[in-house]
């Protein structure tokens, strides 16, 4: 027999994968990935797009979206079981409440990460002229954006006390991070009023510049960035002024990881400490 | 079906506070194997939450055990020691009932092949690919059964089973119900209809009375009428005789409340004394046409416990 956290997993990612919601963001995502690096890319009089164009493409155009798929699934995943009073049945078995929490994670996980497999990884084979392993490098960052969207939306959800209230302060947060906090307005007053030092908090606390900034600093600048420190901006050079150009990675790696655990813990906790 | 050890479930002064507010207060029982109890109180009793801190669903003061395992720390034991059945629970609509009993086989880590069996078992195998948020009431409630009787559970829980359903649902439940409690397993079911406890046997076995978060009254059927202090209702047909001089009789014995209705005397007795009165009926020369006992109904020892227990809760606030 396997061990009941497989069927929660099973279960989950079955419910998952088959969700409209999801299913029509794969297919949005598989367009913005195949269409807009080409658009770019000839904007810019090239003929066909590179392998770094192909990167910051996605970086920037289809990063914004995806917390746009975790968000409002994994924010369901928990409420949504009260809410359909399937909850009491489904604790009153023979497993603890971590194997709930867990299987429901991963299983959304797998699903997510699937459309985001087939979207994004589908639509680089297909534009791409000679297919390169380097793709595959956004397709993990992007992964890690999930994994931190899906733990945020478990903590709304555990927090949440119906399924319309979570999905509300699901979308926020992607409003949040994708327009109020990413449109510019709180670089542009940072950099212009105080020291770019500043900057570098506000890039901690949205986890899709974060990715951005990974995906720039571990994909697109060469190892010698530091050296030709004007093409950096505000940031690159706040950065490299505290960290240090080694130390901008680990920085970024980190704050990413932080923003994985945080909620997931957090949600972890307050769905085992709350009744059902 | 696992063995356990006698007194299978302790509930040892168990305390459940919502805020302030204490859904169940110092309650107290224990229930052994074999045993069928019928949990007894109004809505909002606290027999609900009862249950849910006997599964370790809910942090409560006090203790539980069952078979001498704590539920704070063998909760997911336990839970598999029990099966349960919800009142405010469903299985996945979106799900086929084959689907949801293959579900929740995995969980309790039972082969597949039983679900077959318990598709049998519940009637439901011409159904098996409909999906549950497709079913009527009633076999929804058997599909839910057979999900707390996958894994032959010794003990079976159950909170108002046929709260929800229509006649013909409560019927095909009843009698499903009928042949797992022959099984002899401990259940305990929750009603607040006494019609109904009576319907499926329950009153051969023990009761529990909880209302206001307290548990009134636990033990047998015979205890719980006694506590109620309710008493036999003895009618006499006088016949030929006069109803006047044959009340004055019993009165004379001692039973002042006697009363003559039509050409009957009607009078309030314990079980031994109806014997005594037609024998001094006898003495005196009346004998009577007929007469037929009607024993106190368990409705009136319900009312009347928790009645009690509600003017008991008035007079301490009051005295407060």
């Amino acid at each position: 027999m396997l061990p009941p956290v497989i069927y929660i997993i099973r279960k989950e990612f079955s419910d998952s994968i088959r969700s409209r919601w999801l299913i029509a963001f794969t297919v949005i995502t598989f367009f913005l990935v195949i269409g807009l690096p080409f658009v770019v890319a000839y904007s810019l009089g090239l003929m066909a797009p590179t392998i770094q164009t192909l990167i910051a493409g996605t970086s920037e155009i289809v990063y914004p979206f995806l917390p746009l798929i975790a968000l409002p699934i994994g924010s369901a995943a928990l409420v949504g079981e009260r809410d359909r009073n399937t909850l009491e049945l489904l604790l009153s078995q023979p497993i603890s409440k971590i194997n709930v929490f867990v299987g429901k994670f991963f299983g959304m996980f797998f699903a997510v990460s699937a459309a985001i497999s087939i979207g994004m990884g589908v639509a680089a084979l297909v534009i791409m002229e000679a297919p390169t392993l380097e793709y595959f490098s956004v397709l993990v960052i992007a992964y890690g954006l999930t994994a931190a969207m899906l733990g945020l939306a478990l903590m709304i959800s555990a927090f949440s006390k119906d399924r319309s209230m979570a999905l509300g302060i699901a979308l926020f947060f992607w409003f949040l991070f994708a327009v109020l906090i990413d449109m510019g307005f709180l670089s542009l007053v940072v950099t212009v009023a105080f020291d770019p030092v500043y900057l570098i908090p506000i890039v901690a606390i949205n986890p899709l510049e974060l990715v951005r900034q990974i995906t720039i600093y571990a994909l697109l600048v060469g190892e010698d960035f530091a050296v030709n420190l004007a093409t950096l901006g505000p940031l690159g050079i706040a950065m490299v002024k505290i960290f240090g150009a080694e130390g901008i990675l680990p920085f970024l790696y980190t704050s990413m990881a932080v923003w994985i655990l945080a909620p997931t813990i957090t949600a972890f906790v307050t769905f085992i400490k709350k009744d059902i | 079906m696992t063995i356990l050890a006698d007194q299978l479930i302790k509930v040892d002064h168990v305390t459940k506070k919502y805020g302030r507010f204490k859904a169940v207060r110092d309650a107290s029982f224990t229930a052994d194997r074999g045993e069928i109890h019928a949990v007894l109180g109004p809505n909002g009793a606290g027999k609900t939450t009862l249950f849910r801190c006997m599964l370790g669903l809910l942090n409560f003061e006090g203790s539980i055990t069952v078979d001498g395992n704590d539920v704070r720390k063998g909760g997911k034991w336990i839970r598999g020691q029990v099966g349960y059945l919800p009142q405010h629970s469903s299985p996945y609509d979106d799900m086929s009932v084959e689907a949801n009993l293959k579900f929740y086989a995995g969980l309790k880590g039972i082969n597949s092949n039983r679900v077959e069996e318990s598709l049998k078992e519940i009637r439901l195998t011409r159904f098996r690919d409909r999906k549950a948020g497709a079913l009527s009431g009633g076999m929804k409630q058997r599909l839910m059964l057979g999900i707390s009787q996958l894994s032959d559970p010794p003990i079976l829980i159950l909170d108002e089973p046929t709260a929800n359903l229509d006649v013909q649902g409560q019927l095909e439940f009843r009698q499903l119900l009928g042949e797992i409690l022959d099984k002899g397993k401990c259940v305990l079911v929750s009603t607040h209809l006494l019609r109904e406890a009576h319907e499926i046997r329950l009153f051969k076995g023990h009761v529990l009375v909880v209302n206001k978060g307290r548990v009134v009254q636990a033990g047998g059927v015979e205890d719980f009428m006694k506590d109620a202090e309710l008493k036999d209702h003895l009618f006499i047909d006088t016949g030929e005789n006069k109803p006047d001089a044959m009340v004055k009789v019993v009165r004379d014995l001692g039973f002042k409340e006697a009363e003559v209705h039509k050409a009957q005397i009607v009078v309030e007795c314990n079980h031994e004394e109806k014997f005594t009165i037609l024998k001094g009926l006898s003495d005196k020369g009346f004998t009577p046409e007929s007469f037929r006992v009607e024993e106190p109904s368990l409705e009136k020892a319900f009312m009347q416990m928790t009645s009690d227990d509600l003017k008991t809760t008035t007079e301490k606030v009051t005295k407060k």
